[in-house]
Parts: structure tokens; sequence; C-alpha cells
């Protein structure tokens, strides 16, 4: 592989990797509050991105169209979480899987209702071309991670040094004692859901440039999602954050030098089989520390 | 101790039925607690103690009313009950293990936006307990069970309650630590003048703090005295005291 290839693909890995991260923390947002991977995540995701379309069509700046778009996705993945998932799940907790393969469903035939199922180019709001000096790098591309960093920062940021994301924290842990001092639980478990609704909306917004919107633009990113989720611990954001980034690298990396790109799917998979059998909990599971 | 115009009752249980589904574990318990009173409630394992605590708290479901000053809370989600200002320190701690013990503080003032206040009963927790203090940005989980039940009872003294209600403080813990704990226990009812509710297997130790008891056979309140008469009651003596 020359250093051209190798550069090229290194950056469109990184690209890749970032979307595949903010995906992967909202997975693990939901999974935190429901116990269940929420299928249904990339179609919202695809969803939100047809409403930031239809918002700039109507004439709004790309950046005014963005932030509506994810307090759009924040309210409706609340409500979605508040009127569907909790009643569900308080009557039978299995049935949620079924909620979320109905979601899933639901989503992608209201998008290609609404909105025609045709592929869609959906604009970029970073500069076009390569960046001077680096010349495998794209405006977007370079957009996209620093995007995706800002957004780990901030949920980093807002888990760590607010009341709220303490609260949120403490339900995740203990839903028993975190009632008994006073937090609706069900409150923290709509606002997870709204956060990860947002999460999702930046990857399909970022994605979209790259591979056109249509309603199937998030079925393969859904699968790496799952696969940086899995890999880097369900139950930890920055796992499932890293696991992202070491998705997107390997996918591109072996899918150009090793094996090609008719195989490069199922490679990544069948090396994330092969950690899981080592590590089930996922490369960066924390350890349990607890004495009695 | 026992006043009985209905308006000096803080906690006041009447016909209290529960269970779990199908399963009634308390039939018609009727209890009061008045403001700064400490009750300990003894029985054997499955005469329904921890499952009055939990009624109590709205973790289980019940029939029957209980009022908590003078207001029903029958029906009320556990943190309404919470808002209310009653602090229930579950069996088994629940402490919040792999937040650090300051977080676990934090929380217990959830309900609260007095700053000003909240140090001051965060400080007030360190002489209780001045482990805490020495362990403020450590894991629970990694506190020794008698630190994690020490934490787990600041932080529900935390919230400011007006009844504390306490599941097995002494399980597990070593009987230095036992004595330790109770020590801090009778210093808090004393200072703070809080009611209590204390479930206890350690029926020397709860009837040295109360001061009354109740005894709970299968589901039912078999009697109900002062502590020392409880002491001397053959059954207490027979089943917890060891003679």
């Amino acid at each position: 592989m020359t250093p051209e290839v190798f550069l090229h693909q290194l950056f469109a890995g990184l690209t890749a990797g970032a979307i595949y991260a903010s995906l992967a923390v909202a997975l693990v947002m939901v999974w935190r509050s429901t116990h269940h991977l929420n299928f249904a995540q990339g179609e919202m995701a695809m969803f939100s991105t047809y409403v930031a379309l239809a918002l700039i069509e109507a004439g709004l700046g790309y950046w005014t169209a963005f932030a509506a778009t994810l307090v759009v996705s924040f309210i409706a993945s609340a409500a979605i979480e508040r009127l569907i998932v909790a009643p569900v799940a308080r009557s039978q907790p299995l049935a949620t899987v079924i909620v979320f393969v109905a979601l899933l469903a639901i989503f992608h035939s209201l998008a290609s209702w609404l909105f025609t199922p045709v592929l869609r180019e959906f604009p970029s709001p970073f500069p076009a071309g390569t960046l001077p000096g680096f010349p495998y790098l794209s405006g977007h591309a370079a957009g996209v991670v620093a995007l995706a960093l800002i957004e780990l920062a901030a949920v980093w940021l807002f888990f760590r040094f607010t009341r709220l994301g303490l609260a949120m924290r403490a339900v995740a842990q203990n839903p028993v004692s975190s009632r008994l001092v006073g937090i609706s639980a069900g409150r923290m478990l709509a606002l997870g859901w709204g956060l990860a609704g947002v999460l999702g909306a930046c990857a399909g917004m970022m994605i979209a440039p790259i591979v056109y919107l249509d309603p199937n633009m998030m079925a393969g990113v859904l699968l790496y999602g799952f696969a940086a989720t899995l890999l880097g611990g369900i139950d930890n954001p920055w796992g499932a954050a890293a696991g992202g980034l070491i998705v997107g690298l390997l996918d591109a990396l072996v899918g150009a030098w090793l094996i090609g790109p008719e195989l490069k799917l199922s490679f990544a998979l069948a090396l994330i089989v092969a950690v899981l059998l080592v590590r089930p909990a996922g490369l960066f599971a924390r350890t349990q520390v607890s004495r009695v | 101790m026992a006043g009985h115009a209905p308006m000096s009752e803080l906690l006041a249980i009447e016909n209290l039925t529960a269970g779990y589904g199908d399963i009634t574990v308390l039939r018609d318990i009727t209890l009061s607690i008045a403001p700064g009173q400490v009750v300990a409630l003894l029985g054997a394992n499955g005469a329904g103690k921890t499952t009055l605590l939990r009624a109590v708290s709205g973790l289980v479901e019940s029939a029957g009313a209980i009022r908590f000053a003078g207001r029903p809370l029958s029906g009320l989600p556990p943190e309404s009950i919470a808002q209310r200002g009653v602090a229930h320190v579950p069996e088994g701690r629940g402490t919040f293990v792999h937040l650090t013990v300051d977080e676990n503080l934090q929380l217990g003032a959830w309900l609260r936006r007095d700053r000003a206040g909240i140090a001051a009963d965060r400080e007030r927790m360190f002489q209780h307990f001045p482990r805490l203090k020495e362990r403020l940005r450590q894991q629970a989980g990694t506190l020794s069970g008698g630190e994690q039940q020490m934490l787990a009872i600041a932080r529900g003294l935390m919230s400011r309650p007006r009844l504390l209600l306490l599941d097995e403080p002494s399980f597990g813990l070593a009987p230095k630590l036992v004595s330790e704990l109770f020590e801090a226990l009778a210093t808090i009812r004393d200072q703070e003048q809080m009611a209590m509710l204390v479930v206890e297997q350690n029926a020397q130790a709860a009837l040295e703090l109360a001061d009354s008891a109740c005894l709970l056979e299968v589901g039912r309140l078999v009697t109900r005295g002062s502590a020392q008469a409880l002491r001397d009651d053959p059954r207490v003596q027979h089943a917890y005291l060891g003679d």
C-alpha cells in the first residue's frame, strides 16, 4: 500500500469511526435506561436527517436547521420513551425488543411515505475539497471528526460535572436507591433517550453528505454502531466511543490493505466476535469493584 | 412514650396489608411513630419487617392507610415519599458503588437547593462518621461493609428527613463496628431528634437505641411496648436475646 492510499484510508476510517462513535454512545444511553439495544436508533437518526433536510429546503440556514433538528430529535426520543417504551417495559419487559423492531419499521416507512424515497444529496457545512496542507483530508472529514470530539466532550462534561448528569449515572446504576433519594427515575430515563436521539441525529447529518440520504442510509451504519458498542463495552460510553473509532479504522485499513472491499464488513465483524469471545463484556468494560 | 393524640403522630399506619403479587406478607398492621421517637421492629426472618419499610417508602403496593405528618402516603411513588421527608436506608445498603463517597452524599441532598445548608450537613456527617471524610474521593464500592453502611445512613440524613427507615444496619458487620454504628445512631437520635424505624436482627443493640419496640410474627404485629418491656418479654428473649 502506498503512503497516499494509507493516508486516504486512515482519514476515511477516522471519519467513519467518529460517526460510529456518536451512534455507539447513543446506543449505550438507551442500553443504560432500558437494557436493550435499540434497533431503531439508526432509523430514528435517518428520520432526523430528513427533518434537517426539510428545514434546510424550507429556507433555514444550515446551522439553524441543525440546531432545530437536535431539539426536535431530543423531544421526539424522550416522548417515545415516556409514551411507548416505558409503559410497555413496565407491563412486559421482553416486549421492549418488539417495540424497537416496530419503531424501526415505522420510521422506515414513515420516511419513505413523507419524503421521496430516492437518493438525496445532503449538504455539508464544512469547506468543500481537501484541507490545505493535507491532500487526503477533506474539509468534511475534518469537520466530522471535530464535531464528534465536541459532542463527546460535551457528554462527558455533562455527566461528570452537572447535578442532572450525576442523577442519570445514579439511575443507571441503582434505580431503586435513586428513587429513595427522591430522583424521578422515569424523567432521567426519558432524558437519556433524548440525548441518544441528539447523538443519533448528529451521526445521521454527518454521514448523509458522504453516503447520500435515503431511507436505507443507516442500515449498515447501525451494524457498525452495534459492533462498536459491543466491542467497547455496552455499559461504558467512553469504551463505546473508542470502539467506534477502532471499528472505523479497522474497517477502512483492513478493507484496503488485506482483503479488498467485498469482505471488509465480514472481516470487521468476525474480528469483533473474536474479541468478544476473549472479553465478553467488551474491551473497556468497567471492572466490577465491590465488597460486601 | 406513646403519645396518642393523632396530630402528634409523625407516621401513622392503620390496617396495612402488603405483599408481592398474590403473596400477602403483612396483614392488618397498625403502628404509629411520634416525632423524634425511635421504634425498633423485631421479628424473625420472613416476618415482614423489610416489607413494612418498603410499604412506607412506596416500594411495594399496600392496602390500608399510611399517613405521614397528617397527609396520606398511599399510592405515592418512592420519590414523592422521599420528598415528604422519609429517608429509607435499604437492606444491603443500596449505595451507588461506582460513584464516589462525595457523589453519594450529593445524591442524598438531591431534593435540596440550599447550598450552605447542604455544606453544613456534609460537615455534620463527617462528625458522625469521620471515616467518610477520609474516603471522600473513593468509589463507594471499595469501602468496607461498615463504611458503606455509614455512607448509606449519611446519604439518608443528607435529605434532612423527619423519619429515617433503617433496614438491618448491623448486617454483616463485625461486633466492634456494630457498637460504633449504634453509638453514632444514638448521637443522631439525641442531637437531631430524628425519628427512626429500625429493623434489626441484633435485638440487643436495637432495644438500647429505641424508645419502644414491636414484634412481628409471620406478617402480624403481635406486641408493642417500651424497649424495656420488650427486652423483658419472654417471646423476645426466647427468639432474639439467646436465653
